[in-house]
């Protein structure tokens, strides 16, 4: 039977990454052999591997990104007026109090994105709503 | 007014994936699709909140709860430790461009806790947000693209200055029989300084047509005009 990642003809990202590994099937291996792109992908990524092995991305870079990471993810969480708002703009008013209701948890902390996030998945599909949910974080 | 309280997702599902990114909902309705809001305005509300108050079936916690959250915020920071220095490493050999690599490692993470926080399961979270990270970035370097002002080329700039203006009238009329209408107006007002906003506002044509076609105009020119030798080359070779 042939594999999940045959049938689209390229393989996924898991494949790519377990090939990076160096625990590919050898029907991977056999395609990264003859598709440039992939293997460009392929080698991208255990060069990745390889760059973080070696410390070659300094500790103060990643502590950065951390911090400016996690005020962003305070802003999704605090969620407030201005995520209401916006979302009220996209389901209404009566399920935004809904999920109000179903995700405040602590004093000041309204989790709507993450409560909306099924929403605008099921409405969406995955790329468009991972692009709206973090755009609207950023509204918090 | 009935249409106030909530435009329709699927309209914003096919902006995204016509235009490669989203724009207020106000423009579709000012488009004319108020018909096609008006024809979904039933089937709406119940539903939604059915996916609401869904739960994961497997871990019991609901979306945006607590219990959800505090897992998230476990989960994206142990990954962090993990694999934050392989991941910006990647954007960064994909991207090289540093700012932007950031810019990818921290939505990528974003993505994930809104992700996780949703208690959505994700078989394999490193190639989950490599592909997040892959994606961002493609997406970003198209805008980039999309969005670049191209130069004109020296020879062309000079040649508008040129004190021969028969040369000059033989050069645009040469060009403008090689070029089609809407290729030719864009380019002429891109002479004229203007930036491709104008240029789509006068035109009525979409910033990202009007950069495709004078890039276009462009390459058509390239292949018309000999820059060293300041001259249109024969005819044959157009």
């Amino acid at each position: 039977m042939m594999s999940s990642w045959m049938n689209w003809g390229h393989p996924d990202m898991e494949s790519l990454v377990e090939w990076a590994d160096g625990q590919a099937s050898p029907g991977i291996v056999a395609h990264l052999a003859r598709c440039r792109p992939c293997w460009e992908q392929g080698l991208r990524i255990r060069d990745s591997v390889q760059a973080a092995r070696r410390g070659e991305i300094p500790e103060g870079t990643l502590e950065e990104v951390l911090q400016e990471l996690q005020m962003r993810m305070r802003g999704a969480l605090a969620g407030g007026s201005n995520v209401a708002a916006a979302l009220e703009h996209y389901f209404g008013k009566q399920v935004v109090r809904e999920l109000e209701s179903s995700t405040h948890w602590d004093a000041g902390q309204k989790p709507l994105l993450s409560g909306a996030r099924p929403l605008f998945h099921a409405f969406l599909g995955r790329k468009a709503a991972d692009a709206l949910t973090s755009r609207l974080a950023d509204v918090a | 007014m009935w249409w106030d309280d909530s435009p329709p997702l699927f309209l914003y599902r096919l902006l995204y994936r016509s235009k490669g990114e989203s724009l207020p909902i106000q423009i579709l309705i000012e488009k004319g699709l108020l018909f096609v809001l008006y024809s979904l305005k039933g089937a709406r509300g119940n539903s939604m909140l059915r996916v609401v108050e869904r739960k994961s079936p497997e871990s019991g916690r609901t979306p945006g709860s607590k219990a959800a959250v505090d897992h998230a915020q476990s989960q994206v920071t142990a990954l962090y430790h993990e694999r934050g220095a392989e991941f910006l490493a990647y954007a960064m050999r994909l991207s090289r461009d540093e700012d932007l690599a950031r810019d990818a490692l921290q939505e990528g993470f974003l993505r994930y806790f809104i992700a996780c926080s949703a208690d959505e399961r994700i078989e394999s979270p490193r190639a989950w947000m490599y592909r997040v990270m892959h994606n961002y970035l493609i997406d970003r370097m198209k805008q980039v693209e999309a969005h670049k002002e191209c130069e004109l080329p020296q020879s062309l700039a000079y040649t508008s200055a040129l004190e021969d203006r028969c040369f000059e009238q033989q050069v645009l009329a040469r060009l403008e029989s090689a070029l089609s209408r809407r290729e030719w107006e864009c380019f002429r007002l891109r002479t004229e300084g203007m930036r491709y906003e104008e240029i789509a506002a006068r035109t009525n044509l979409a910033s990202g047509t009007v950069g495709a076609l004078i890039n276009r105009a462009l390459r058509k020119i390239r292949r018309l005009v000999d820059p060293e030798a300041m001259k249109l080359r024969p005819m044959e070779q157009k």
